[in-house]
C-alpha cells in the first residue's frame, strides 16, 4: 500500500513540484490531504488528485489516512508545523528547505523528531540529485584536493516552467516592488532570506565537501533581488552568487568544484520541469573534457524515494546530518547578514 | 602603392603577424618611425620608453606580465605616441564582440572564475578584472578579498560605490588546468571561457530568445593586435585617447589589491 501523504501548503512548489513528482511514484505514495492557509488553492490541488482539502493544519493532522506530512509552507512556519506533526504522531516528515530559520528552532525540531522517532527528511533536491553522487564519486576516487566551490544562479520568473508541467490557477497576488537595497538593513534581511531560501539548495552539497563553516569574507545584495557571498569552510573558499531577474534566458544553476587539476561543473535544469538529473562536466588535468550521462530522475523524485527508504526501514534518518545542514545554512545566513549590516567580514 | 609600415619585432608570433599583413607592414630593425613590439615578459615599460625615445611611431606591448604601477603610470602620462597593449585573455576583438552582443543591456553582476598556476594568477586576475570592467561598463574598486595559498575570493564594487559589480573566485592549479571563465548575469547573460591549455575560446550570449554563440576568431590575436596598432596610428587620435594603458593600470591596481588582501595571506604555491 502506498503511504498516505498530507501536504501543508498549496503554492507553486506543491502544484508544479511535489504533485507531479508524487504522480511518478504512485506505488510508493498517494496524496490524501492538502491544506492551505485559507487562500483556497488547496481545494483546487486536492481535487486534481482526489484528496481531501482543508485550511490550517488541524484537520490534516487529525486525518487518519495521513501517515507522511510534506511541509511546503513559508520557511518561518516550518518549525512550528514540525512540532505540530510530532505532537500528532505522524510517521514521517518531508520538510521543504529550510528546516528552520534560527539555531534554536533547528535544535528543537530535530530533538523533537529524534525523541519521538519521527522520520525526518529535508527536501534538499540538489543534494539528492544523482549528479551530486557522481560528482562526489569523481572527486573521492581521484583523491581530489578541493580548493574552491562556487554556485552561480540566474533565474527568470518560474511561470514558464510551471506552464510546462501543470496548470496552476492564476495568481492574485500583486507584483512586489523592488526592495531598497541601498538600505543596509533591508539588504541584510533580503540576503539572509535568500541564503535560507535559495542558496540552501546547494549548501548541503557544499557542506558535503567543506563541512566546517569558518566565516564570511564578504556579502552584498545584488539588484533587483540577489546576492554574492564569499566565505570559507574547511579551508575551502566558496563563492555563492545569485540573481532573480524579471525576464531573461533559461536559468543558470551551476555548482563548480575546483581542484588543482580538475574543474567539475554540475549544471541543474530549471526547477519544476522534471527534466532529469543535473549534468556533470569535468575538465581534467589531462586536458580532457568529460560529460557524464544524465539520470532520468531528478532530485525531487530521489528525495521522495529516500523518504520511502526511511519508511520501509532500508535507510536510517541521520538526525545529526539534518541538524548540521540546518546549522550550516543558518550560520552562513546570519554571518552574511552581519557582514552587510556592519560592513565587516566575520 | 602606400608605403608599408615598418615593424620592429623579435617575438616569433609578431614576425608571423607582419608576414600576415604583407601590404601594410614590413619587418624592420630601426625603431625610428616604426611600430615597436616589446615583450611583456621583460621590463617592457623600459623597453617601451626606449622605443619612444628612439622615435617609434607606436609601441605594441605583447602580453605584459608585470605591471609596476608607478612606471607604467609615468609611461601612460608621457608617451607621445600610441601604446597598444595586447592581453591574450582579454583580446580586444573578443571583448568588443561580447559587449556588442549584449546590445546595451547591463549585467546585474559579473562572476569571474580564475584558475591559474601561482606564477600566472596575478596576470589572470588582472585580465578577469578587465572582463568585469568591460562587461559591467564601469570602473571598479576592490570592496573585499580573501586570499590564501591555494585559493581566494574577491568582491568588486563600481567606483561610484553604488553597487556590487563583480565577484571572483581564484583557484591555484597546475599549469595545464588554467581556465578563465566569466559570466555576466542578468536579463542578458554573457559567458566567455578561455581554456588556453586546450586552445579553446567560446563566447555565448543568451536572452529570452535563445543562445548566440559567437563565431570563432580564427585571426591570430597577435595579428589582430598589430592591425589595431596600425589603426591607432592612422586615426591620429589625441594622445590619451587610446585606453589600453589606462585600462591596464586600472585592472592592475585592482588585481594587486586583491592579491595583497586577505586575513591569511601567504605565498601562493606553485604546483
Amino acid at each position: 500500500m502506498p503511504w498516505g501523504v498530507g501536504i501543508i501548503g498549496a503554492g507553486p512548489g506543491v502544484g508544479a513540484l511535489h504533485l507531479p513528482t508524487l504522480a511518478r511514484l504512485g506505488a510508493l505514495f498517494t496524496v490524501v490531504h492538502v491544506a492551505d492557509n485559507g487562500g483556497g488553492r488547496a481545494e483546487l490541488l486536492a481535487a486534481e488528485v482526489g484528496a481531501a482539502a482543508s485550511h490550517g493544519t488541524v484537520a490534516l493532522l487529525a486525518d487518519a489516512s495521513v501517515e507522511v506530512v510534506a511541509i511546503c509552507s513559508p520557511p518561518a512556519e516550518h518549525a512550528r508545523q514540525i512540532h505540530d506533526c510530532v505532537a500528532a504522531g505522524v510517521r514521517a516528515i518531508l520538510c521543504e528547505k529550510p528546516l528552520a530559520t534560527t539555531v534554536e528552532e533547528a535544535h528543537a525540531v530535530v530533538d523533537a523528531c529524534r525523541q519521538a522517532g519521527v522520520l525526518l527528511l529535508v527536501a534538499t533536491n540538489h543534494f539528492f540529485d544523482e549528479a551530486w553522487d557522481r560528482t562526489k564519486h569523481h572527486l573521492v576516487a581521484l583523491e581530489s584536493d578541493v580548493r574552491t566551490i562556487s554556485a552561480t544562479v540566474a533565474l527568470p520568473p518560474n511561470g514558464r516552467y510551471h506552464a510546462a508541467v501543470t496548470e496552476l490557477a492564476p495568481t492574485t497576488a500583486p507584483p512586489r516592488g523592488a526592495p531598497d537595497l541601498s538600505d543596509s538593513g533591508v539588504a541584510a534581511a533580503i540576503v539572509r532570506q535568500l541564503v535560507l531560501g535559495l542558496a540552501v539548495h546547494d549548501l548541503p552539497a557544499v557542506r558535503d565537501l567543506a563541512p566546517d563553516f569558518e566565516g564570511v569574507d564578504f556579502a552584498a545584495a545584488v539588484p533587483p533581488i540577489g546576492y554574492t557571498v564569499g566565505f570559507r569552510a574547511s579551508g575551502v573558499r566558496i563563492l555563492l552568487t545569485a540573481v532573480m531577474v524579471p525576464d531573461g534566458p533559461d536559468p543558470v544553476w551551476r555548482i563548480t568544484v575546483g581542484t588543482s587539476t580538475d574543474r567539475v561543473d554540475v549544471e541543474f535544469p530549471p526547477s519544476f520541469v522534471h527534466a532529469g538529473s543535473a549534468t556533470v562536466r569535468v575538465r581534467d588535468g589531462d586536458l580532457r573534457s568529460t560529460t557524464y550521462r544524465r539520470a532520468g530522475e531528478d532530485g525531487y523524485v530521489r528525495e521522495w524515494r529516500a523518504l520511502a527508504a526511511l519508511l520501509d526501514g532500508t535507510a536510517t534518518t541521520e538526525y545529526h546530518e539534518v541538524l548540521d545542514d540546518a546549522l550550516f545554512a543558518i550560520g552562513l545566513a546570519d554571518a552574511a547578514a552581519d557582514a552587510i549590516r556592519t560592513g565587516t567580514s566575520s | 602603392m602606400t608605403p608599408r609600415i615598418p615593424v620592429v619585432a623579435t617575438l616569433a608570433e609578431y614576425r608571423v603577424a607582419v608576414a600576415g599583413l604583407p601590404t601594410q607592414t614590413e619587418l624592420a630593425v630601426d625603431a625610428a618611425g616604426a611600430i615597436v613590439v616589446v615583450d611583456g615578459a621583460t621590463r617592457w615599460w623600459d623597453a617601451a620608453a626606449a622605443a619612444v625615445d628612439a622615435g617609434a611611431s607606436a609601441v605594441l606591448v605583447a602580453e605584459p606580465r608585470d605591471v609596476p604601477l608607478v612606471a607604467v603610470g609615468d609611461l601612460a602620462a608621457d608617451a607621445p605616441v600610441p601604446i597598444v597593449v595586447h592581453r591574450a585573455r582579454l583580446r580586444g576583438d573578443l571583448v568588443a564582440l561580447a559587449v556588442e552582443h549584449r546590445e546595451g543591456t547591463p549585467p546585474r553582476i559579473v562572476v569571474a572564475e580564475c584558475r591559474a598556476a601561482a606564477s600566472e594568477l596575478t596576470a589572470t586576475v588582472r585580465d578577469a578584472v578587465g572582463w568585469v570592467r568591460s562587461l559591467a561598463g564601469v570602473t571598479l574598486d576592490l570592496a573585499a578579498a580573501s586570499i590564501g595559498p591555494e585559493s581566494g575570493t574577491a568582491l568588486l564594487r563600481s567606483h561610484d560605490g553604488t553597487r556590487a559589480a563583480g565577484s571572483m573566485i581564484l583557484t591555484v592549479t597546475r599549469p595545464e588546468a588554467a581556465i578563465l571563465r566569466v559570466q555576466a548575469l542578468g536579463e542578458t547573460t554573457t559567458e566567455v571561457e578561455l581554456d588556453v591549455p586546450v586552445g579553446r575560446t567560446e563566447l555565448a550570449t543568451s536572452t529570452g530568445s535563445g543562445r548566440r554563440v559567437a563565431p570563432t576568431l580564427f585571426e591570430a590575436a597577435e595579428r589582430a593586435a598589430l592591425r589595431r596598432t596600425i589603426a591607432a596610428i592612422a586615426a591620429a587620435a589625441p594622445l590619451g585617447a587610446l585606453p589600453d594603458l589606462a585600462d591596464l593600470l586600472h585592472d592592475a591596481r585592482a588585481a594587486d589589491a586583491i592579491m595583497r588582501s586577505g586575513r591569511d595571506r601567504a605565498s601562493l604555491v606553485d604546483l
